[in-house]
């Protein structure tokens, strides 16, 4: 077999996954096939083999015992620093044991009542702020239909799965604005939505924060709060599609929507700064809410 | 009916977290090229783990949020700003075409008794790994050096699963092109390789070039 035969020509389009092992199994069948037979494709397998296990050579780096032994330090002080709501008997909303004592049938017939009553009764399950569920998206926000994009990826990637945050607090929060070089001032008050926290992430190999809250639940009814994320960014440096940030003057304050993976975002420039909000929330609270903390 | 999740203790994520700081080393290292500060990301890396225990979802991947935070931290924190954004132009921009190499050369290339590259060739590997541009020298050694899948490093990454396959292919491809200069120009290989076929129209690679373009600016 020639490397320019059809059975190599078709085989080096798969050979990396077949390296990585990423390679359906009937698909690897054909391929191991392939490779006994043919001289050349074994040896672009073999070499192939050898460069992985010399990058594995090359980047094993194990840490010493005396290290290993100063960061097991440091971790266990840092968790005894920042106990976990868990084992202070507390459940956190996303992550709590559940310990549920309810047969099928009346788990089935609650989950009928929320879906069925806020129909009846559409007043009664209106949230932390008032109508929004009712409403539809107001008009002015103009629904894009959605091309994904990184940094949304990104917001909506960081809402669904957070990772630790880099502060906690106003001040520390504030203290990140170093980072992105954009005020990081504007938040909900405590009334409507607790700060989480917020993080730096890199998105277009900028820098950019997100900030996240819990929903106040009207009335401090109980129940899981719903979170909502912030990514805050500079619009001249971030760039989310041009349908959604569009700069002309009139419409500074034009809110856009789109989905990205299913979820709805809303986007607002204001002065300069770029904020996109997903979350727990219907596209019509999106909006509401991201209006509510860019605008001035 | 009783639902109980199952969550790791606070002293089961900890040694579950610690048991990846040798792979979490082994990756700062090759991003920081300072044992120290490679270190330090670790260290920083892990402890926002622990701070931050109650936002990983049991029964997912610990290991790639991990390298995600890594990464994160890396990007947000390490990095100097604007030096490690190698940008390729040039006869390195390009697709690398799957060019003729014969199987003898790729032969020559590979140490005949162990399954790796030749001893020869081994720090020629190094510094080509350190002159990847830094999002493929990531994607290359997630998948190569510490077993990620592709599913796996994108998540690690934030990116989609199918940059991770360009950035991989791209990355080797890149490693293999210099491998083949360097056994050429060193004797150990036969002056056959991108003789024919696509490989024709395209420019070989400069080694020293590329280094001089790499270094340029760089205090």
């Amino acid at each position: 077999m020639t490397p320019s035969s059809p059975g190599c020509r078709s085989f080096v389009r798969v050979v990396e996954s077949f390296l990585d092992g990423e390679l359906e199994p009937s698909a690897l069948i054909e391929g191991e096939r392939h490779v006994a037979s043919c001289a050349h494709c074994r040896e672009r397998v073999a070499l192939g083999r050898a460069l992985k296990a010399s990058v594995r050579e090359l980047t094993c780096a194990p840490m010493g015992n005396e290290a290993r032994s100063r960061l097991r330090k440091s971790m266990e002080a840092e968790m005894a620093r920042t106990p976990s709501p868990r084992a202070a008997g507390t459940s956190s909303p996303r992550t709590r044991s559940a310990v549920v004592g309810l047969s099928f049938g009346l788990v089935a017939a609650i989950a009928a009542a929320f879906l069925v009553v806020p129909h009846l009764i559409p007043g009664l399950f209106a949230g932390p702020f008032p109508g929004l569920l009712a409403r539809e998206a107001p008009r002015e926000a103009l629904a894009v239909s959605g091309d994904d994009d990184d940094a949304l990826r990104e917001l909506v990637a960081e809402h669904v799965h957070p990772l630790p945050m880099d502060g906690i607090d106003i001040q520390t929060v504030q203290g990140l604005e170093q980072y992105i070089g954009i005020p990081l001032r504007k938040h909900f008050p405590p009334s409507r939505a607790r700060l989480v926290g917020a993080r730096i992430v890199p998105v277009q190999k900028e820098r950019a924060a997100i900030v996240q809250y819990e929903l106040v639940p009207e009335g401090g009814g109980a129940g899981a709060p719903r979170r909502i994320s912030v990514l805050v960014f500079d619009p001249r440096r971030i760039h989310l599609p041009s349908v959604l940030m569009r700069g002309d003057s009139q419409e500074i304050h034009q809110v856009r929507t789109t989905r990205t993976q299913g979820m709805p975002v809303a986007v607002m420039e204001d002065n300069g700064i770029g904020y996109a909000l997903s979350g727990d929330v219907n596209e019509a609270q999106a909006v509401e809410l991201v209006r509510y903390v860019a605008s001035p | 009916m009783f639902l109980r999740s199952s969550r790791p203790s606070d002293d089961a994520f900890l040694d579950e977290a610690i048991g990846y700081a040798d792979a979490l080393n082994g990756v700062a290292r090759r991003m920081c090229r300072d044992a120290a500060l490679a270190e330090d990301l670790v260290q920083e890396t892990l402890l926002k783990a622990i701070k931050g225990r109650d936002q990983f979802a049991p029964g997912t991947n610990l290991r790639s949020w991990l390298f995600r935070i890594l990464t994160n931290l890396w990007v947000s924190r390490y990095r100097r700003a604007g030096l490690e954004r190698a940008t390729f132009d040039g006869p390195e921009v390009d697709p690398i075409s799957d060019g003729w190499v014969s199987a003898e050369t790729m032969r020559q290339l590979r140490d005949p008794e162990q399954v790796a590259i030749s001893s020869l060739l081994r720090a020629e590997l190094e510094r080509a790994l350190e002159l990847l541009p830094e999002d493929f020298r990531m994607a290359v050694i997630l998948i190569d050096a510490q077993d990620f899948t592709y599913e796996e490093a994108a998540s690690a990454l934030s990116i989609p699963m199918g940059t991770v396959m360009s950035r991989v292919h791209r990355g080797r491809k890149m490693l293999q092109k210099v491998l083949i200069e360097q056994g050429r120009s060193l004797g150990i290989t036969k002056a056959d390789g991108h003789a024919a076929g696509d490989a024709k129209s395209e420019p070989p690679a400069n080694l020293q070039a590329f280094r001089e373009k790499k270094f340029r600016g760089t205090p």
